[in-house]
């Protein structure tokens, strides 16, 4: 016999009752689990995905869709902006680097990113196999996009008019695959990555097979359109730079700067609002078990007078039984937090592995914050208080009086 | 040394006097039946006597051990040592069995697990059997058994009976009692049994002393 047996023992006997604390406790638990889990994984992913752009720049708009689009490729773009002023920005004294982002179609949903082989440096990608794309419409793609769609060295496939998947197929431009991209846990996992001039070419196309008929009518020569790109991303060649050039870009040109941390902090603030609601709601699940495990132990300890006046008839300390109701306490406390745990950490590993967008922000389950331990603490504190009342009470029974009352 | 040695012992309940005694002892191996009406201080004495209830005044030593000397911790540690009590609800913890039961009691006295001294506890009273029964499965004269059995399986020095018998019928009662100083033989343990239950004078006071107890048995 020991504390945790007879405890165990008494939470068997009301099991309905330990059951529902312990999966209230575990709801709660588990809610806050997945919120740190996939918080700290957006924020890291974010982070990374951001790290070594100093700055944005493409069309005048939302600075904060100007960098989701080129930086994180999770929205659309606000607009085109001449090659001659991404070009005037590369050479820039105040910039270091410079590199262009043409947009505009996709495969299988997937974004096909006309850009510079000094993206790839840029992102921290290395090629698994084959090389770099240098011709147009060869493409060295992203681990992800390859995984998915089984390509490999040597494949062709055609892109999609768009950004999203199901857009009209760009027939007769099929793109070759001449390199693959190692995992980078990042973004670039997502992509396709090609010369610029494959995406020029594949929509000077498009717009020739689509305008045909009209210009057969008109017979109007019009002058070739001036090249544009999407976006270029920068690194600053000082921080004096960060002070000078967003604010010339942004009143001196059609073009707008946006500021990658500047604009990422902007979003978390206002997703915090959201993540903060949920946090509160699973800190009132855990509150509320702790509640229950109270009202719990307290019925508990009052149906059980008779038994603990009885232990403490047979030898029992006044502390031996108040453990003991301390001990049902934490085991519940226990229990919930653990499985509250395994099911945060099993909704997560879940969402990463079903949900599309999870899976492409690579969040998974099996990362286990630095935090999480506090949730242990959190719960076993909370256990402690909730059954402090019954403890002192079980501590303070008069036993001759419970046992003369029979 | 006797192993009960009481002096001026006196309590009052709302200022009613419930025990007197100027001087009381009992020898190791004596067994005794305080004999009284409900309200005439038998369970006070019982409560004085295991640690229980602190009387107004007196002196209770048992096996030399001033037992109101103690503090709290020592106080329940002696009593689980030293007395096996048999309630006159029983009080079986129902969230064990009947097994269990006999281990926390055991437990509790702060001795170590030993499932031959719980299973011989319970062959002694007829309930070799029913280790795994639960309580709630027990007729009433199965968990007196066991409730005895539970008393005795710490190897006491001291049974206390605190009405066992009041809510048996004649035949039970007989048997009870017959078990009750059995069971205190084989342990070599003094019983001492508190009641109203005057069939108990008749079955067993020529095997028990009846100590004049004031106002204990000026009651009785």
């Amino acid at each position: 016999m020991t504390t945790l047996g007879l405890a165990w023992a008494y939470l068997k006997r009301t099991a309905l009752t330990t059951c529902l604390n312990v999966a209230l406790l575990a709801l709660g638990t588990g809610t806050i689990v997945v919120l740190i889990l996939v918080g700290t994984q957006v924020q890291d992913r974010l982070a990374k995905d951001a790290a070594g752009v100093d700055l944005v720049v493409g069309a005048k708009g939302s600075p904060l869709q100007l960098i989701l689009s080129a930086l994180y490729q999770i929205d659309i773009p606000t607009g085109n902006i001449p090659l001659s002023q991404a070009q005037a920005l590369a050479s820039d004294p105040l910039v270091a680097q410079a590199v262009p982002l043409a947009l505009g179609d996709s495969f299988r949903g997937y974004r096909i990113v006309g850009t510079d082989p000094a993206f790839v440096a840029l992102r921290h990608a290395q090629v698994a196999t084959g090389r770099l794309w240098q011709a147009p419409m060869e493409a060295t793609v992203g681990a992800q996009v390859a995984r998915a769609a089984g390509l490999k060295v040597g494949d062709q496939f055609n892109g999609n008019h768009g950004l999203s998947a199901g857009g009209a197929v760009h027939e007769g431009m099929p793109y070759t695959v001449v390199g693959i991209l190692a995992p980078t846990g990042g973004v670039v996992d997502r992509l396709v990555l090609t010369p610029i001039d494959s995406v020029w070419a594949v929509h000077d196309a498009h717009h020739h097979h689509h305008d045909g008929d009209a210009e057969e009518h008109e017979q109007v020569t019009q002058p070739p359109p001036e090249r544009e790109v999407t976006s270029v991303l920068l690194r600053y060649r000082s921080p004096i730079a960060a002070a000078l050039l967003p604010r010339r870009i942004n009143t001196g040109s059609a073009m707008q700067a946006a500021s990658p941390a500047a604009e990422m902090t902007r979003l978390l603030s206002l997703v915090g609002i959201g993540t903060d609601t949920v946090r509160g709601f699973g800190l009132l699940l855990v509150a509320s078990s702790a509640l229950s495990i109270f009202v719990a132990l307290y019925n508990a300890t009052q149906a059980r007078r008779y038994d603990l006046a009885v232990m403490r008839a047979l030898g029992a300390t006044r502390m031996r039984v108040s453990c003991l109701l301390l001990t049902e306490a934490l085991a519940m406390g226990a229990a919930g937090t653990v499985l509250g745990l395994a099911l945060g950490h099993g909704a997560v590993e879940l969402a990463g592995r079903l949900v599309p967008q999870a899976r492409d922000m690579g969040i998974t389950g099996l990362q286990f914050p630095a935090t999480e331990p506090y949730l242990l603490v959190l719960a076993a504190g909370l256990s402690v208080l909730a059954a402090l009342v019954p403890a002192v009470q079980a501590y303070r029974t008069d036993v001759s009086a419970v046992l003369s009352r029979g | 040394m006797p192993l009960i040695d009481v002096t001026g012992l006196r309590h009052a309940i709302a200022g009613r006097p419930v025990l007197d005694i100027p001087q009381w002892s009992v020898e190791a191996g004596r067994h005794c039946l305080l004999l009284g009406p409900s309200g005439s201080g038998k369970t006070t004495l019982i409560h004085a006597l295991a640690g229980l209830k602190r009387p107004d005044g007196g002196r209770i030593l048992l096996d030399g051990q001033a037992v109101w000397d103690l503090d709290a911790a020592a106080r329940d540690h002696l009593r689980g040592r030293l007395i096996g009590i048999v309630f006159q609800t029983l009080h079986l913890v129902a969230a064990l069995d009947v097994g269990q039961n006999l281990h926390l009691a055991r437990w509790l006295a702060g001795l170590s697990r030993d499932a031959g001294a719980v299973a011989r506890a319970l062959d002694r009273v007829g309930l070799g059997n029913r280790l795994a029964a639960k309580p709630e499965h027990l007729s009433q004269g199965e968990k007196q058994r066991v409730a005895i059995a539970r008393a005795v399986v710490t190897q006491p020095k001291l049974i206390l009976a605190d009405e066992p018998t009041s809510a048996l019928d004649d035949e039970n009662c007989a048997l009870v009692l017959d078990l009750l100083l059995e069971q205190a033989e084989v342990c070599g343990a003094t019983l001492l049994v508190a009641t109203h239950d005057e069939r108990t004078r008749a079955r067993i006071s020529d095997r028990l002393d009846l100590p004049k107890l004031s106002p204990v048995t000026e009651a009785a």
